[in-house]
């Protein structure tokens, strides 16, 4: 396993990131228990959860994972999204923050969270309300780092500019959607980080599964992201599911096969290469899925394969949809 | 009837036109000649127009000569709003390594040539041309400072950067207390939408004024050109390509051209001009303070300023909003924003 400093911070996490965001869902509590002892056994040290995944039954599983190991590993949550029936279970204001800790912490059993994030933007809080309230939160202890997720360029360096300005706790990652078929980041987000020294924490970067290939077109794999019948079907298939990704993905399948790696391999490496990037968030369902993806994560990956992984991301990006 | 009318440059207390009027085809070969610019001008004041756009790279400074030789034979500088821009090499010159980029000293070797071609003693409102990565923002943001207290230029602004540029731009100025970009120039029409998605609500977020060229996609929009080949008398025949083509490669795909088949049915099913479609369209998207409108022959200026002047119903621009949207969110990836020339 390689570990990366998080942005400019001393923190130091696996470059592989543990998504728990189907812990209690399509992967259930004994199952997920087993898949987060054996990816620590590879040398991850990097979990990421919400209090909004499931309804906290994700947090609630890694909870009872961290007991007797809470100081290996390095966890990171969220608040923002609804977590909760009232007015303050959703937002960024500092009363929803103040009570999302709470909550967060009680679930996950423990007295702090490494990395603290926010889900997404929230145009109902000015940025220095939750800056402020989170900076509390680091000086209480309850908080070791604070970071964002899906903000825009612009927002992340509006949220600089104030912590700056008022001497607050400043956001020392961002975490946006990430892969060969979704390259948005590269217009604004990640220029800046590299620019503001942010760390940047992938997630989906297989595309939610979809370059694993095993859909088709008028159907989508049980089980999968993309079966209908899965919470957040729509937003994986609006992204990806198009003709250009099919052809694409026939395409990536063929390289992976004449270069001799998995997919995961291919699709994981060509993400990898990119400097800006901190960590991958790997989501696995079962842990035949994950023993494969963390015995390919040390294997390289031919520099001839990556440079066909590039040709094929950038004629996606340039015949595909504008996915914003 | 939506004459000319008057709005803030952003937060600031400066009027200028809801339409502005551009100048890179004035005193260039393919453009107009000194004359006709000059009536172009004309015109243009006497439709209401205050706000003029300029910039140092625009036919080699003739544009702002022409502009400078207008200004001192009418007399009409103080009634107008004059914006220049720095920051471009001339296609086709070779710039000493000091004579192009944001740097403080190209920075103030700039504002003196182009006072002097505009043959006045400030520039209104003066635009750092693109990014230049190779030079610090604050660099950039210090010396236009020191231009603003010299009483060169009133207001500054930038031009075709990225939003997260912008805000960290604004995040300066800020905490080293230096003048902030006040107004921000970017492309912006139906097939070029890129705007909207950041700078837009942005700008709106930080009282920071935009304003807009290429509403007709150069004229692109309005329809004139074939699918084959573009018209040899326009911006995208021999002009486009003495540059390498960057226009024809920008707008010549059939999505752009199924949005200008649609334009053009809407227009003949209501009525209305076609370019009155594009022009109201980016007129009323939030955000947006003035469209830029440039003419290389008063009949262009004529057609465009009857466009303007008219309105089309809301029924049929919610129409085009449509084509819009569904275009915005079938194109490919985004020219937007333009990708700085190398330095």
């Amino acid at each position: 396993m390689n570990y990366r400093r998080l942005g400019r911070t001393g923190l130091k996490v696996s470059q592989y990131c543990m998504g728990a965001d189907n812990f209690g869902d399509q992967t259930d509590e004994p199952t997920a228990l087993r898949m987060m002892g054996q990816a620590v056994e590879a040398g991850v040290n990097f979990i990421d959860t919400a209090n909004s995944y499931i309804a906290g039954k994700s947090e609630e599983i890694v909870g009872k994972f961290l007991k007797g190991r809470r100081h290996d590993i390095v966890l990171a949550s969220k608040c923002r999204s609804k977590a909760g029936p009232g007015l303050h279970d959703i937002g960024i204001s500092r009363k929803a923050v103040m009570k999302a800790i709470e909550d967060s912490l009680r679930r996950l059993q423990t007295d702090f969270i490494d990395l603290y994030q926010v889900h997404s933007y929230d145009p109902d809080s000015p940025i220095d309300e939750a800056l402020r309230a989170f900076d509390d939160l680091v000086h209480q202890g309850k908080v070791r780092y604070i970071g964002c997720c899906n903000f825009a360029g612009y927002q992340l360096v509006k949220a600089l500019w104030m912590s700056d300005r008022r001497g607050l706790a400043r956001f020392d990652s961002v975490q946006p959607r990430y892969n060969m078929l979704y390259r948005y980041p590269e217009l604004e987000l990640l220029p800046a980080c590299a620019d503001e020294k942010v760390g940047v924490i992938v997630y989906s970067p297989m595309a939610g599964g979809f370059l694993q290939g095993k859909h088709r077109k008028e159907a989508a794999a049980p089980g999968t992201r993309f079966d209908t019948t899965f919470r957040a079907a729509q937003f994986y298939r609006r992204t990806y599911w198009n003709d250009v990704a099919f052809t694409a993905v026939d395409r990536f399948l063929a390289a992976a096969k004449q270069h001799g790696v998995s997919q995961f391999q291919l699709g994981a490496g060509w993400v990898r290469k990119n400097p800006v990037v901190t960590s991958l968030i790997v989501g696995a369902r079962t842990e035949e899925q994950l023993a494969s993806n963390l015995a390919d994560w040390e294997r390289p990956v031919p520099a001839e394969a990556l440079k066909v992984a590039d040709e094929i991301a950038d004629w996606y990006r340039d015949h595909a949809p504008l996915v914003a | 009837m939506n004459a000319v009318t008057y709005r803030k440059l952003g937060r600031t207390g400066l009027k200028v036109s809801n339409l502005c009027l551009g100048s890179d085809n004035f005193g260039n070969q393919y453009g107009a000649d000194e004359s006709t610019s000059h009536r172009i001008l004309a015109h243009a004041i006497e439709d209401g127009i205050n706000f003029i756009d300029t910039a140092d790279v625009y036919a080699g400074g003739r544009s702002e000569e022409v502009i400078g030789n207008f200004l001192a034979r009418t007399g009409r500088r103080k009634d107008l709003v004059i914006t220049s821009k720095f920051r471009m090499a001339a296609p086709g010159a070779t710039p000493g390594p000091n004579e192009v980029g944001a740097s403080r000293k190209h920075a103030m070797d700039a504002i003196e040539g182009t006072l002097k071609r505009l043959r006045t003693d400030h520039v209104d409102l003066y635009l750092v041309h693109a990014w230049d990565p190779s030079t610090p923002l604050e660099e950039t943001l210090r010396a236009l400072d020191d231009i603003v207290r010299q009483g060169k230029a009133r207001y500054v602004g930038c031009s075709n950067y990225p939003a997260w540029v912008v805000m960290k731009s604004l995040w300066l100025s800020d905490v080293r207390n230096l003048v902030r970009f006040e107004c921000l120039q970017s492309v912006f029409n139906i097939v070029q939408p890129g705007l909207a998605e950041a700078m837009l609500p942005m700008c709106l977020e930080e009282g920071v004024a935009v304003t807009t060229y290429s509403a007709l996609g150069s004229g692109f929009l309005t329809g004139k050109h074939p699918r084959e080949a573009p018209l040899e008398n326009s911006k995208f025949g021999a002009r486009d390509r003495a540059r390498g083509s960057p226009l024809t490669k920008r707008y010549w795909d059939d999505l752009k051209f199924d949005v200008v088949d649609k334009l053009k049915s809407i227009a003949q099913e209501s009525g209305q001009p076609i370019a009155r479609l594009s022009l109201q369209w980016v007129r009323e998207t939030p955000g947006v303070t003035c469209p830029i409108i440039g003419a290389r022959t008063e009949e262009q200026y004529r057609g465009l300023i009857e466009a303007w002047n008219g309105e089309a119903p809301p029924e049929v621009m919610e129409k085009v909003r449509k084509v819009a949207a569904e275009y915005a969110v079938n194109r490919s990836w985004t020219n937007y924003p333009p990708p700085p020339p190398a330095a």
